[in-house]
C-alpha cells in the first residue's frame, strides 16, 4: 500500500514537473505574435527580447505581455538575424547573421551602432554570426557558422583581438557553432550543434573540456542550439534534435531533461533557443510551435 | 535599483470574497475550539461573501440567462409526432395510484411528479429536439481589389521607401481597414477581422482573427495577377474563410470593373446565407480622359498564298475634346523571326514600310495598312499582326492597352515539324529524308527553339503534323505541353512520338498533357525489369516560398516518373532522422507512396552529413542490384557539410552514385559553393534555382535518368496485329527490333495497337499504337528510328511505315467551302459559320462541331455548340476573357464522317482590365442592395467617421450557429430522475429529524466547552428536551407506515400533523425495503412528555 502511494506520488510529481509554468505566443505577424521565433535574451530589466523569422525583434515581460516595442533590422532579404545578446551595459545586440555584423539597439529599438559587417574568412571578417557575449572586460566573443566555424574575439570598440576554432570534429573545432554562454567559471561554453556537444574554452581559446555526444539518453545531445546559465550556476541546453531542454552541472553531468516532441504544453517542436531569468526559470523558444514556454527545472 | 516584488493582480471583489471566507473559516475554528460564536459578525461576513461572489458571477449568470432565453427561442423538433406521447403523462398518476400505495402523501406526489417528468422527457427525446444556437459575434472580411483598373491617386510630393510615388487611394484604404478594426468598440472586441487582396486570384492575406489592429502588408500577399479582376472568386474565398458560428460580413473595396467571373451570381449565394456585402466603390466619377488604346487589329482570319492583305488598326482616344498625336506601327510576327513592318496605306512602294506618325481624334480612329507580298511573305505560314501606338506626352495613359494583335492562319502545302533534342541534332536525318521523299514538307527544329507557350499555338497551327523524336519532357514547359495537346486534340494537328531513351516513360512524360494526347500511357503495370534504378530524395526546401507544397509536388513527380521496378526513398530532417519514405521499389500502385508524400513536413536541416551517409549506405548496398544510383538533394545550402558528409560523398563517387544538388532560396555564394562541391564530388549536377517553377523540369530530368525499368534493350520480332491506319502498308513478318520503351495502351475502344512487342508478366506492350481522340490523330512508335530499328532502316518497312504514319495523322482536309467569321465582343467570341457546296448552295444534312484552343489552360470551353440559324448558317459563342490567341476549328460531318472543316484564329488583344476607362460603382451598389449591405463613400472624413462609428462591425444578421441535438441529454436526465424515483420510494428521510439533529449538533458545539453541571446527564437531557420540543412543534411532514403494512385509503388517512399516529423512525438508507419494518414505538410508550423525549433522544443519536 505504501509502495502504491509512493508510486502515485511520483507519477503526480512527474506529471507536474512536465507542465510548464506558462505557455504563450501564437503564429502571426501582429505585435505579440511570432512566425518561428529563433533567438531570445533577457535583459537586466527582466525584458525578454525575441527575434523571429520575419526579422522582428519584440520585447515582452516574463509573462509574455508585449511591451510595445517591435522593430526590424534594416534589411533581411539575405536572411534573418539568428542570435541575440547583451552588452555589459545591458544594451541589446542583434546578431544580423546574414549581414555579418552585430547591431546594438537602445530600449526603444533605435540602432546605436554596428560592429563588423565585412563578410569573409580572413581574421576580422565575419561569416554568419550566430551569437555574441561580452565579458566584464569588454571583450566581445562572436560565434560564426556557415563559411567560418569559429569564434572571433573583439575588443569593446570592435577591433579584432583574436580568432580561434575552425571547422572540424576535434577539440576546439566546431561544426555549426550556434550559441555561446559565459560560465560562472569565466570560461566560454559553446553549443557545437552538428558535433552534438558542448565545448568549454577559455576566453583565450584554449580547449578545457567537452561533454555531450550524439544520443538521446540523458547526458547525450542532439543538435544543441542554445545554452544558458541559471542563477545557481547550472547550465541549461536546448536540443533542437531531441526537442528538449537538458540541465547540466557546469562539469557536464546531466541533472535532468524536460520536453518531448509535440505541440502540447510541455512538448516542443524544433526549439532553437532559451533564456534563463534571475529566478532560474527557463524560457524556451519553441520555434515551430511559434511560442514560448516557461518552465522551472 | 529598487524593484517591486511580483504581485498577482487581484480584483476588489475577489479580495473581499477571500477575506470574508477566511473570516468565516476563522470563526468556525474559534467555534470548534472554544464554542464562541457571534451571529452578527458571521452575518456581516456572510453578506460580504455572498455579495462579492454575486458580483463575480453576475456576468456569467446574465450570459447564462441570455443563452437560456436564446436556446428556448431557438428550440425546434425533428419528429413532432412523437410529442403525442406526452398525452400519456396524465395517465401516470392513475397508474401510480395502485403502485405507490403505502407512501406518504408528499412522497407519493413527488414520485408521481418524477415519473411524469420521466415520461415527458422520453417523449420529447423521441421527438429529437434541437436547439438553434444563433451567432453572437461578427466576422468582417475586407476584400480589397488590387487590380490595375483601380486608378491610382498619386501624391506628387511624397515618395515611398521604394522610391515610387505614394498612392493616396491605397493609403486611404489601408487606413480605413486598420481604423475600422481599431475603433470597433469594446462590445465588438471578440469580433474577428480578416483581409483578402485580389486581382485574378484572391489571396487571404490575414485570416479572420480577433485582433486589435489590421495593418495590410502587401508584401505578405505574394504575387497577385493584377491584370484581371475576379470579384466573384474573391467573394467565394471570403465565404469559405468565414469561421463557424459568427455573423458574417464582407466589406468589398473595388472599382467594380470585373472581367472574370460574375460577382452578382456569387452575391446571390451571400444573400441566401445571410452574409452582407458592404461596398466601398473606389474612384467614383473618375474618368481617364488621358487614355489612348489600340482597340482592335482587323485582318482576314485566314489567307492563301500571294494575297494582298488589307489590315485596319482601330485606335480609340478617350479624350472627348483633344486629339492625340503619336507613332503607330504594324508588324508581322512569325515564330521566333524578327518582326517585319507592314506598309501604311498611302506610303509609296519605293519607300520602306515602317512606323508612321498619326493623329488620333477624339473617339474611334481607323488606320489602314496593306501587307503586300513584296514586303512580307504571305504564303505558307501562319503569323500574327501586332499594332503598337505610342502617344506623345500622355502621362496617365496605360501602356498595356497600347498594343493589340491579330492572328492570321495560312493554308498551303502539307507541312510536318520534326522536333529533336538539341544535344542530338541531326540524329533523325534518315527519318526526315524518308518523309521528304514522300513529298511532305518537313521542317526540323531543336526543341529549345520552340516558341514560348503564348505563341506556340499560332506556330503549330502552321503545321499539319508534329513529330517528337526522342525529346525528353523537360524540354517543354507545362503551358507549352498544353498548347501541343490542344493543337493535336482539338485543332486536328497530327502528333507522333518516336521512341528512344528520352521518350515516353524514360523521357518523363507521365501525367503530362502530351501523354494525354498520345494513344499510350507512359506508365507501366509490370514490375518485371532487366534493369532498375535507385533514387534517394533529400528534402530541405522549406525556406523557399510555398516550400512545403513545392517539395511535395516534385517528390510526387519523381515517384510518378519512376518505373515500377525502380526504387525510391525520401529523407528529410524531422522529429526522427529515419526515412520518411523508406527505400523501396515503386511498385505498380503508387498511391501509398504518394499518400506518404502528402504527409511530408521537412524541418530545418542543421547538417547534410547524416543524410548523405544514409543515401550513400543505401544506394551502395549490393542487395538492391541497382543499375543506376542517384541522389537529389534540395536545400538552401545552409546545412553544414562536415567530415562525415565528405566521407559519404567520397564513397558515393567510388560506388558510382551521383548526387545532384538543387539550391533553392540560398543565402548567397557560400551556400551555392557548398552545394556545388557536393555535386562536384559525385559527378552530379548543381542547379541554382531562383524560381521554383524551374523545379519540375529539373526533377523530371534527374528522375528519368534513374527510371531504367521502362527500357528493354534486347532483340525481338514485333508482331503486326492488323493492317489499318498507320500500319496499313506494313507486311508481316516484320524485321526484328533491338530495343523499345515499355508503355501501356490507353484503355477504351479508341486506342489501337498496330504492332506489339514482347510481353512480360502477361502484360502487353505496344510498339505502334494510334488513335483519334477528338479531331486530331496521334501515333506512338515506342522503338527508335536508328539504333534499335537498325534492321527496319535496312528494309522496306521503314520507308513504308513512316510516310504512311505521318500522312495518316495529318490534319483533315479543308476545301474552302466552309467560312468561319469570328468576332470578339464583351468578353465573348461569337462565331458565325457559313457552309456551302461547290455550287455555293447551302449544304444540308450536316452536323457542325466547333473546337476551341484557349490561350490558357481552362480559359475557355474546349467545344462550342453551333446551332443552325438559317440555310447553311450556324452560330455559336464562347467566353474569351483571357488575352491571347484563340483558335476555332469547325469540323463538318455528314453521317458521322468528317467531310470538311475550317480553322480560324481570333485574338483578344489585351486584358479587359485595360479597356475600362471608368469605375463601375453600379455593380457594387447592386451587390450591397442584394445582400442588405451598406455603400460607403471614398472620402477621408467619411471613412474615418464610418470606422469610428463601428459601421463595418455593426451587428450582423443573426445566422444559425449550430443545431444541437440534445435528445441524448434528455435520455440521461430521465435515467437520473428514474433513480430519484426509486430513491423517493425506497428511502424515507424525515426533515424534522434532520433539523433536530442539526440543532443538537449546533448546541453541542456551542456548549461542549461550557462547564458541565454536576448532574450533567440531567442538564443535557433537559436541553435536548427543549430542542426536541421545538422541533416537534414545528413538525409538518407526515410520517408513513412501512410499505409492508396496509395503508388506509387516502380519504381515511389521518392528517399528517396529527399526533395520533406515532411517527416511525427513519430507516437507515442502506436497509432494503423488504428486510423488515423498523421497530415501531411500542403501544405502551404513549404520547406523554417523557416518552416523546426518549424517542427524540434515540432519534437524535446518529447510531440509533
Amino acid at each position: 500500500m505504501k509502495r502504491l502511494a509512493l508510486i502515485t506520488l511520483c507519477l503526480v510529481g512527474c506529471a507536474r514537473g512536465d507542465r510548464p509554468d506558462a505557455v504563450w505566443g501564437a503564429r502571426g505577424v501582429l505585435d505579440g505574435q511570432f512566425v518561428r521565433p529563433r533567438a531570445a535574451v533577457i535583459d537586466r530589466h527582466d525584458r525578454l527580447w525575441v527575434v523571429d523569422f520575419t526579422a522582428r525583434v519584440q520585447a515582452f515581460d516574463l509573462d509574455g505581455t508585449h511591451l510595445g516595442v517591435t522593430f526590424r533590422t534594416p534589411d533581411f532579404r539575405n536572411g534573418r538575424p539568428s542570435g541575440l545578446g547583451l552588452t555589459r551595459d545591458g544594451e541589446l545586440i542583434v546578431c544580423d547573421s546574414h549581414y555579418h555584423c552585430l547591431r546594438v539597439y537602445g530600449d526603444d529599438g533605435t540602432e546605436r551602432r554596428v560592429i563588423g559587417g565585412a563578410a569573409g574568412s580572413a581574421p576580422g571578417q565575419l561569416g554568419y554570426v550566430s551569437d555574441v557575449v561580452q565579458d566584464a572586460d569588454g571583450f566581445f566573443y562572436l560565434s560564426e557558422f556557415g563559411e567560418n566555424d569559429r569564434i572571433t574575439k573583439l575588443d569593446a570598440d570592435g577591433n579584432l583581438v583574436a580568432v580561434f576554432g575552425g571547422a572540424g570534429t576535434g577539440p576546439g573545432q566546431f561544426q555549426r557553432l550556434r550559441a555561446l554562454a559565459l560560465g560562472p567559471d569565466g570560461n566560454l561554453y559553446c553549443a557545437d550543434a552538428c558535433n552534438h556537444r558542448v565545448q568549454v574554452l577559455t576566453r583565450t581559446g584554449e580547449f578545457v573540456r567537452e561533454f555531450g555526444g550524439e544520443g538521446t539518453e540523458p547526458g547525450r545531445l542532439r543538435y544543441p542550439y542554445d545554452l544558458g546559465f541559471g542563477p545557481g550556476g547550472e547550465l541549461y541546453v536546448v536540443e533542437y534534435g531531441n526537442q528538449r531542454v537538458q540541465k547540466f552541472t557546469a562539469n557536464g553531468e546531466s541533472r535532468g531533461v524536460w520536453g518531448a516532441p509535440g505541440g502540447r504544453p510541455g512538448q516542443l517542436n524544433s526549439p532553437w533557443a532559451l533564456a534563463v531569468d534571475r529566478k532560474g526559470r527557463v524560457h524556451v523558444i519553441d520555434t515551430e510551435n511559434h511560442r514560448v514556454q516557461r518552465v522551472r527545472l | 535599483m529598487f524593484e517591486l516584488p511580483d504581485l498577482p493582480h487581484v480584483s476588489l471583489p475577489v479580495a473581499l470574497a477571500a477575506a470574508a471566507a477566511l473570516w468565516l473559516v476563522a470563526m468556525l475554528v474559534v467555534l470548534v475550539g472554544s464554542g464562541r460564536w457571534s451571529f452578527r459578525l458571521a452575518s456581516v461576513a456572510g453578506v460580504v461573501l455572498l455579495g462579492s461572489l454575486g458580483y463575480l458571477v453576475a456576468a456569467d449568470v446574465r450570459d447564462a440567462a441570455r443563452g437560456f432565453v436564446r436556446a428556448v427561442g431557438g428550440f425546434e423538433v425533428t419528429h413532432p409526432w412523437w410529442l403525442l406521447l406526452l398525452l400519456l403523462v396524465p395517465l401516470v398518476p392513475l397508474v401510480a395510484r395502485n403502485n405507490l400505495r403505502g407512501l406518504g402523501r408528499s412522497r407519493k406526489r413527488l414520485a408521481v411528479a418524477l415519473r411524469s417528468v420521466v415520461v415527458a422527457l422520453l417523449a420529447v427525446a423521441l421527438a429529437e429536439p434541437r436547439v438553434r444556437q444563433t451567432t453572437e459575434h461578427a466576422t468582417v472580411i475586407f476584400v480589397v481589389d488590387r487590380s490595375l483598373s483601380v486608378p491610382p491617386d498619386y501624391d506628387p510630393a511624397r515618395r515611398g521607401a521604394d522610391g515610387d510615388p505614394v498612392d493616396r487611394r491605397w493609403e486611404r484604404v489601408k487606413k480605413f481597414v486598420d481604423e475600422a478594426v481599431r475603433f470597433r468598440g469594446p462590445d465588438h472586441r471578440d469580433d474577428r477581422a480578416g483581409v483578402i487582396l485580389f486581382g485574378r486570384t484572391p489571396r487571404l492575406v490575414l485570416p479572420p482573427a480577433a485582433v486589435d489592429q489590421l495593418p495590410i502588408d502587401e508584401r505578405r500577399a505574394g504575387p497577385i495577377d493584377v491584370e484581371y479582376t475576379d470579384v466573384a472568386a474573391a467573394l467565394k474565398l471570403a465565404l469559405a474563410a468565414f469561421p463557424e458560428g459568427t455573423g458574417r460580413r464582407v466589406v468589398l473595396v473595388s472599382d467594380g470593373n470585373e472581367n472574370l467571373g460574375r460577382a452578382s451570381e456569387q452575391a446571390q449565394l451571400f444573400k441566401k446565407q445571410g452574409v452582407q456585402i458592404d461596398v466601398l466603390p473606389l474612384a467614383v466619377g473618375y474618368r481617364n480622359t488621358d487614355e489612348v488604346l489600340v482597340q482592335e487589329v482587323e485582318a482576314p482570319p485566314a489567307t492563301t498564298p500571294g494575297q494582298r492583305l488589307p489590315v485596319r488598326v482601330l485606335v480609340r482616344n478617350a479624350n472627348p475634346t483633344r486629339s492625340v498625336t503619336g507613332t503607330l506601327e504594324l508588324v508581322q510576327v512569325r515564330g521566333r523571326d524578327e518582326p517585319r513592318f507592314v506598309r501604311f496605306r498611302g506610303v509609296p512602294p519605293d519607300q520602306q514600310p515602317g512606323p508612321v506618325r498619326v493623329t488620333a481624334r477624339p473617339g474611334l480612329n481607323g488606320f489602314e495598312f496593306l501587307d503586300l507580298p513584296g514586303d512580307n511573305a504571305i504564303d505558307r505560314d501562319s503569323f500574327v499582326y501586332r499594332a503598337t501606338f505610342a502617344p506623345d506626352n500622355l502621362p496617365r495613359d496605360r501602356v498595356s492597352n497600347n498594343r493589340a494583335t491579330a492572328a492570321v492562319l495560312a493554308r498551303g502545302q502539307r507541312r510536318v515539324l520534326v522536333l529533336e533534342e538539341p544535344t542530338a541534332a541531326g540524329t533523325h536525318a534518315l527519318l526526315v529524308e524518308t518523309l521528304r521523299a514522300a513529298k511532305l514538307r518537313v521542317d526540323v527544329l531543336a526543341a529549345d527553339r520552340l516558341p514560348a507557350a503564348a505563341d506556340l499555338g499560332e506556330f503549330l497551327s502552321t503545321y499539319d503534323a508534329l513529330v517528337i523524336a526522342d525529346v525528353p519532357a523537360e524540354r517543354f514547359s507545362a503551358p507549352q505541353m498544353e498548347a501541343v495537346r490542344t493543337q493535336a486534340t482539338e485543332q486536328g494537328m497530327g502528333l507522333l512520338m518516336v521512341g528512344g531513351p528520352n521518350s515516353f516513360g524514360p523521357g518523363g512524360y507521365q501525367k503530362t498533357p502530351i501523354e494525354a494526347a498520345l494513344p499510350v500511357d507512359c506508365d507501366i503495370r509490370s514490375a518485371q525489369a532487366a534493369l532498375k534504378g535507385g533514387l534517394v530524395l533529400v528534402m530541405h526546401g522549406s525556406e523557399m516560398a510555398d516550400g512545403n507544397e513545392w517539395q511535395k509536388r516534385i517528390a510526387k513527380l519523381s515517384i510518378e516518373r519512376l518505373g515500377p521496378a525502380d526504387m525510391v526513398g525520401v529523407l528529410y530532417y524531422g522529429a526522427n532522422a529515419a526515412w520518411h519514405v523508406p527505400f523501396q521499389a515503386v511498385g505498380t500502385d503508387r498511391r501509398r507512396l504518394l499518400g506518404l508524400i502528402d504527409k511530408m513536413t521537412p524541418g530545418d536541416m542543421p547538417d547534410f552529413d547524416p543524410f548523405l551517409k544514409t543515401a550513400a549506405d543505401t544506394l551502395s548496398d549490393p542487395q538492391y542490384e541497382l543499375a543506376v544510383k542517384h541522389c537529389v538533394v534540395l536545400s538552401d545550402g545552409d546545412p553544414a557539410y562536415g567530415a562525415v558528409g565528405q566521407a559519404a560523398t567520397a564513397r558515393m563517387a567510388k560506388a558510382g552514385i551521383t548526387c545532384t544538388t538543387v539550391g533553392v532560396a540560398t543565402h548567397g555564394n557560400v551556400e551555392d559553393t557548398r552545394m556545388r562541391t557536393i555535386a562536384g564530388a559525385t559527378k552530379g549536377n548543381f542547379y541554382p534555382v531562383r524560381d521554383p517553377k524551374q523545379l519540375p523540369a529539373i526533377y523530371t530530368r534527374e528522375t528519368r535518368q534513374v527510371s531504367r525499368s521502362f527500357l528493354v534493350e534486347s532483340t525481338f520480332t514485333p508482331q503486326l496485329l492488323g493492317r489499318a491506319g498507320p500500319v496499313a502498308d506494313l507486311t508481316a513478318p516484320l524485321p526484328p527490333l533491338h530495343g523499345f520503351i515499355r508503355t501501356t495502351l490507353k484503355p477504351g475502344a479508341l486506342p489501337v495497337m498496330g504492332v506489339e512487342g514482347p510481353p512480360a508478366d502477361d502484360t502487353r506492350f505496344p510498339v505502334v499504337a494510334y488513335w483519334q481522340p477528338a479531331v486530331g490523330r496521334a501515333v506512338a512508335f515506342t522503338s527508335d528510328d536508328r539504333t534499335w530499328a537498325r534492321d527496319w532502316v535496312k528494309s522496306a518497312a521503314f520507308s513504308r511505315f513512316w510516310p504512311q504514319a505521318v500522312e495518316w495523322s495529318l490534319r483533315s482536309a479543308e476545301t474552302g467551302r466552309v467560312s468561319v467569321f469570328p468576332e470578339v465582343r464583351d468578353g465573348r467570341v461569337r462565331v458565325v459559320v457559313d457552309v456551302r457546296d461547290d455550287n455555293e448552295k447551302p449544304l444540308t444534312g450536316v452536323t457542325l462541331k466547333g473546337f476551341v484552343s484557349a490561350p490558357r489552360e481552362g480559359g475557355a470551353a474546349p467545344a462550342v455548340p453551333l446551332t443552325r440559324t438559317g440555310p447553311g448558317r450556324y452560330e455559336g459563342s464562347f467566353p474569351a476573357t483571357e488575352a491571347g490567341a484563340y483558335f476555332v476549328n469547325v469540323r463538318v460531318t455528314r453521317d458521322g464522317r468528317d467531310i470538311d472543316g475550317r480553322r480560324v484564329g481570333v485574338t483578344v488583344p489585351y486584358s479587359p482590365e485595360f479597356a475600362d476607362l471608368e469605375p463601375n460603382p453600379s455593380l457594387l451598389r447592386h451587390l450591397a442592395e442584394l445582400t442588405g449591405g451598406e455603400v460607403y463613400a471614398e472620402d477621408d472624413a467619411e471613412l474615418a467617421r464610418l470606422a469610428r462609428a463601428g459601421v463595418p462591425f455593426r451587428a450582423a444578421p443573426a445566422t444559425t450557429k449550430a443545431l444541437l441535438p440534445f435528445w441524448a441529454a434528455l435520455v440521461v436526465a430521465s435515467g437520473v430522475l428514474l433513480l430519484f424515483d426509486v430513491a423517493v420510494r425506497r428511502l424515507a428521510l424525515d426533515p424534522a429529524s434532520l433539523k433536530s439533529a442539526a440543532v443538537l449538533s449546533w448546541r453541542h458545539l456551542r456548549t461542549r466547552h461550557a462547564k458541565e453541571p454536576e448532574s450533567a446527564g440531567l442538564g443535557r437531557l433537559l436541553r435536548v428536551k427543549e430542542a426536541v420540543g421545538e422541533a416537534i412543534a414545528e413538525r409538518r411532514t407526515p410520517r408513513r407506515d412501512e410499505p409492508a403494512q396496509p395503508t388506509p385509503p387516502r380519504d381515511e388517512e389521518p392528517p399528517s400533523d396529527t399526533p395520533v399516529s406515532p411517527p416511525p423512525r427513519p430507516r437507515p438508507p442502506t436497509a432494503p425495503a423488504d428486510t423488515g419494518a423498523a421497530p415501531e414505538a411500542p403501544p405502551g410508550e404513549g404520547d406523554d412528555y417523557l416518552s416523546r423525549l426518549g424517542r427524540a433522544k434515540r432519534r437524535g443519536r446518529p447510531d440509533a
